[in-house]
This record gives C-alpha cells, sequence and structure tokens, in this order.
C-alpha cells in the first residue's frame, strides 16, 4: 500500500469520525422561524404610532390606524408597577402568540407592524381589569 | 506496513473514543440536573441551562457562587417541576444583577420569572437591581421561594400573581417601590391552595406585604419593620378576583413602619401620581406610618402579633367607597389577642383605627392603650367586641365609613399634600432597642405648616 492510499485511508477515516463527532450538533434545533407579524408585505412603509404603558392605563386606549401602521408602545419612566401588551383578539389569521410582549415596570421594548385590517383588542395581564385597548386598522 | 497497522489501530482506538464521547453526550442531554457558573460548568448562563432542560419534569439548575448577569424566563408547562437553586446556602453566593442587564425585549425584568409552569422552586440566591421584581411567578400552581434575597429592585421583591397556591420562606426584601412580597389575584378556588409566608423580613419597601385581591394567604412569624406600611392585604379594582380575603396573619413582628418613601432623601421611589387613585384631582397615596392596613378585606384574622412603634396607626381597618362595583367593604375582619406597644415603652400613636364601615370586624383579647380618641362616635362602635353586633350597632354595614372617622382623619392623611406631609400628622419618639434591629427614618423630615 502505497503512502497515498495510506493517507486516503486516513482521510476518509477521519472524515468518518468527523461526521460521528459532528452529528449531534447537526442535530441541534433550528432557530426560531420569523414570526407572522415579521413577514411584512408593507416593507415600503414608514406610519408609526405610539402608545404609552403607564400605571395602570394604556393611552390612547383607542385608536385607529391605517394598515402597515407600526404601534410602538412606550412603557413609561416613572412606572412602578409590571405591565405587559397581550392580544386578546384580533382579525383572522393573526396569532396571538405573536402580539405578546414581556411584562415589566420599564425599559421592556414592543413593537409590531399591524398588516391586517380589523379589531386588535389587548389588555395587560397583570391589570386586565383596566387596562384594555382596542386598535382599529382600516385598509 | 507496521506504521501503517500503528496508525490504522490508533486512529480505530481514536474512533472508539469518539465514538463513546456522543454516548456521553447523549447521557448528558438526558441529564435532568445541569450545573451552571462562570467556568467548566455544563452552562455559563442560568437561562442556556434551563432552555436546555426543557420538557424534562423536575429537572434542576444547580447555580455555583457568582454574579450572573441575566433575567431568566421559565416559561410553560414543560419546566413543570423544574427547580434553581445556588448551590451554597448562603443566599448572597449567587446574585442575579439586574443592573445593565439586558435581553432581547430590552432591559432584563426580573431576576426569575415563571410564567404558567408549576411547582417551580426557586431557593438560595439574591437579585437585586431589576427593571421590575426580583422572583416573579405569575399563572402558576404551587410555586416556592425560599432562601431569597431581593434588594433594590423597581417593584417587588418576590411576587406572586394569579397563582393557586405556593409558599415563600427564609427569605428578606428590602429596597422596593411597592412591597417587599406580594401575593395577588389569586383565583376564588372551591378547594383551596394555601399561601404559606414564613419567617421572612421586609424592611425599607413602601410596603412589607401587599396582597391586593389575595386570598387564602398566612403570614406567619416574619419580621416586617421600617416600611411605609408593615402588612397591606388591599382590595383594588385594577386587578381581579375582589375582594381580598380569607387570610390569617398571626405571630409576625410589625414596628417601625415610619418610612417617609415621599421625602426627597428617600432611596425608593414609589407611584408618583398616588397608588390609589384620586379624589377631586388630589392623589391618593399608601399610608405611612401605620403596621397593618387591611383595606377592603373580607375575613382576614390578625391575632397573636406584636404591633409597635409605628406613628400613626397600628392597625387601620377602612373600606373604599370609590371601588367600581362596591367590593372594597370590610367586613368580618378580626384583631384579636395582638399585643400593642410593646407594654407601653413603643406605642403606636393610635394602636387601632377603623373608619366605622362595614360589618363584622371585630376586637378581642388585644393588649391595647392608644385607641383614636379624636372621634366622636362611641368606641363600642368603631371597635365592637367578638362577634360583632350587627350594623348600626357594629358598623355603618356599607363601604361609607363613620363621617367623622372617614373626612377627618383617613381621607386628610391619604390625600395629604406635598404627600411626604403625612408624617406632619405622626405621634413621634424614640424607640427603645429591640433585638439587634435599628430604626431606619428619613432625616430631615418635611417642612410642615
Amino acid at each position: 500500500m502505497s503512502k497515498t492510499t495510506t493517507r486516503g485511508v486516513l482521510v476518509a477515516l477521519i472524515a468518518a469520525i468527523a461526521m460521528v463527532v459532528v452529528a449531534p450538533i447537526g442535530n441541534a434545533a433550528p432557530g426560531p422561524t420569523a414570526d407572522a407579524a415579521g413577514k411584512s408585505k408593507c416593507k415600503k412603509s414608514k406610519k408609526t404610532k405610539k402608545i404609552n404603558v403607564g400605571d395602570d392605563f394604556f393611552a390612547p386606549s383607542k385608536t385607529s390606524v391605517k394598515k402597515c401602521t407600526k404601534v410602538k408602545w412606550k412603557w413609561l419612566p416613572e412606572n412602578i408597577n409590571p405591565h405587559n401588551v397581550t392580544l386578546t383578539s384580533g382579525p383572522k389569521k393573526v396569532k396571538k402568540k405573536d402580539f405578546k410582549s414581556a411584562t415589566g415596570s420599564i425599559g421592556v421594548k414592543f413593537n409590531r407592524k399591524l398588516e391586517k385590517p380589523g379589531k386588535y383588542k389587548f389588555v395587560c395581564t397583570i391589570h386586565r381589569t383596566v387596562m384594555t385597548q382596542t386598535i382599529t386598522v382600516k385598509k | 506496513m507496521k506504521k501503517f497497522l500503528i496508525v490504522v489501530c490508533s486512529v480505530f482506538a481514536f474512533t472508539g473514543l469518539t465514538v463513546a464521547l456522543p454516548a456521553t453526550a447523549a447521557a448528558k442531554k438526558n441529564s435532568k440536573t445541569l450545573t451552571v457558573c462562570k467556568f467548566g460548568c455544563d452552562q455559563k448562563k442560568i437561562q442556556k441551562a434551563v432552555d436546555k432542560l426543557k420538557g424534562k419534569k423536575n429537572a434542576t439548575v444547580n447555580v455555583k457562587p457568582g454574579t450572573y448577569k441575566e433575567g431568566v424566563i421559565v416559561e410553560g408547562k414543560k419546566h413543570n417541576g423544574l427547580t434553581i437553586k445556588g448551590t451554597k446556602k448562603n443566599a448572597k453566593k449567587v446574585v442575579l444583577e439586574g443592573k445593565n442587564a439586558k435581553n432581547e425585549n430590552g432591559l432584563a425584568q426580573n431576576g426569575v420569572e415563571v410564567i404558567s409552569a408549576n411547582n417551580v422552586t426557586v431557593k438560595n440566591m439574591t437579585a437585586q437591581n431589576y427593571a421590575t421584581n426580583g422572583f416573579f411567578y405569575h399563572e402558576c400552581k404551587n410555586y416556592t421561594m425560599s432562601n431569597l434575597r431581593a434588594k433594590f429592585n423597581r417593584s417587588y421583591g418576590l411576587y406572586a400573581f394569579d397563582c393557586k397556591g405556593g409558599e415563600m420562606s427564609k427569605s428578606e426584601a428590602w429596597g422596593h417601590g411597592d412591597s417587599g412580597y406580594y401575593v395577588g389575584a389569586t383565583p376564588i378556588q372551591s378547594n383551596p391552595k394555601k399561601n404559606v409566608l414564613k419567617k421572612l423580613e421586609a424592611y425599607k419597601n413602601v410596603l412589607g406585604f401587599s396582597g391586593t385581591n389575595s386570598h387564602y394567604v398566612t403570614i406567619k412569624d416574619s419580621y416586617f419593620y421600617n416600611n411605609g406600611a408593615g402588612v397591606v392585604p388591599n382590595t383594588l379594582d385594577v386587578e381581579p378576583y375582589e375582594p381580598a380575603g380569607d387570610s390569617v396573619i398571626r405571630d409576625n413582628y410589625i414596628f417601625w413602619n415610619n418610612f417617609n418613601y415621599f421625602l426627597p432623601n428617600s432611596p425608593v421611589g414609589t407611584v408618583g401620581t398616588g397608588g390609589l387613585g384620586k379624589i377631586g384631582g388630589n392623589p391618593i397615596n399608601y399610608p405611612t406610618g401605620v403596621g397593618v392596613v387591611l383595606f377592603g378585606t373580607d375575613k382576614v384574622t390578625v391575632k397573636n402579633n406584636e404591633i409597635f412603634g409605628n406613628f400613626k396607626w397600628g392597625t387601620a381597618v377602612f373600606s373604599d367607597p370609590f371601588n367600581e362595583g362596591d367590593n372594597a367593604i370590610s367586613t368580618d375582619n378580626m384583631m384579636t389577642g395582638n399585643k400593642n406597644g410593646r407594654g407601653g415603652n413603643d406605642t403606636n400613636a393610635v394602636d387601632y383605627f377603623s373608619d366605622g364601615s362595614g360589618s363584622g370586624n371585630c376586637y378581642a383579647g388585644n393588649s391595647s392603650s392608644t385607641l383614636d380618641p379624636s372621634s366622636t362616635s362611641p368606641n363600642s362602635a368603631l371597635y365592637p367586641p367578638c362577634p360583632a353586633p350587627p350594623p348600626p350597632a357594629g358598623g355603618t354595614g356599607t363601604s361609607a365609613g363613620d363621617f367623622d372617622q372617614q373626612i377627618g382623619d383617613l381621607l386628610g392623611y391619604v390625600t395629604s399634600n406635598p404627600f411626604e406631609t403625612q408624617q406632619c400628622s405622626w405621634t413621634e419618639h424614640p424607640h427603645p432597642p429591640f433585638e439587634d434591629f435599628t430604626p431606619f427614618e428619613l432625616t430631615p423630615g418635611p417642612a410642615c405648616p
């Protein structure tokens, strides 16, 4: 057997070993899929609407926007109580899980582009008896 | 050829070794226990370990001593039974640090947040300087928080919201803009699971314990001192499951709750617009200088506590006539066997204050020397013995209290403006020593008219 053949066997073996060793890494879970809100057909739209999240209110609590508006919820810096923004109902095919913010007092970031026309109803689950919000998205 | 054989054998030996490695990795992958530390452990971040253990019931994350700048989130039933614990019993050894801690949602909000996961235990660690809470459970069953320290988190120290049953024990909480400990929005249950809070310390918080619309809570064998108010079950419109009630506060030391956090030099801030709404445009604030406040509660028993050195009221019982739906009426609360004022050595300005509202509230077997002298109503109506006679002999029967008491004392006090001038109506005095505690009272006090 020539040196070249030996080298070839070694390369093949090492490659096989490498496959065995690396295989579990290849089985790692894939990254998170882009959420529905992220698959935008409104890429060119730069319309934004700010909504304040305070102790214990949304302001405004009712509003209308055109479709493709990016809504930015802003947690007020003087808040002491924790709040979140959670969709309780929306237009068909809008997934609730795509519209759920973290719960916190200050410094929470939460933006969503509202693409589908219809009514979006949100609550803060911590203060759900008083913190409700309706956003109507028009065509 | 000999060389070739040696090489091949070596390779096979190596292959055997490497084939064994995935088996070890597989074993590790199936392990229900992961260890976290900065170097040489399974993970460097607690969150990574929690994520790896998803789907493994009753798993454990052991956290070795160190400081971890992260906000841990445990979400969903696939984490049921998880334990996250410091490996040392000294809770100072593992520190979750919130200052400048961030995640994809912005600031890290909590040291540990448990969402919709049951039977989760967190113990033996400290959480400090978080944007919201130290340890926060919500929508859960059977939480366990033990041997924890929470300090200077913005809102709450140990916090259980919308949970069915659990325990907070052997913990310490200070420096919170709402309360050191909180159990609230407890779902109404036909066969209730208890919330047991025991062997706790709370100090330098706006409130030591707060329980908005809390139920089935027992608070015992604990120390609540140097807060704005010590122990405050309360009924508010802002959360579900009104009114608060069905709870017991017993065998605690509740003293020196004279932290006037409204003063500009306070290390703790609170709700700037008034925590309890507005009346006539004036914010209504939490009362300070109080040991126990029963605010619109139903069937809360306060018994066998030592309550002393609170400069406004030892225990205050009143309703909320502004509650939507009139759900905050003081009903069937009992104050029994409490020792007030350390035998006259460290008095509360007034041991008991009642606004005279509601019904069934009663007082028996308390050592008391400083009942409110300002009311024109008879004490037998404001502080009836147990069992209380029906209204009008034992309360007005409604959320509206005795007119003199409510307007003269209560409303005037909680609408004080500037807020820090609540202190102007305190009866202050030096405290004799008590165990190894030190009073915390901010100086200078407010400018009083």
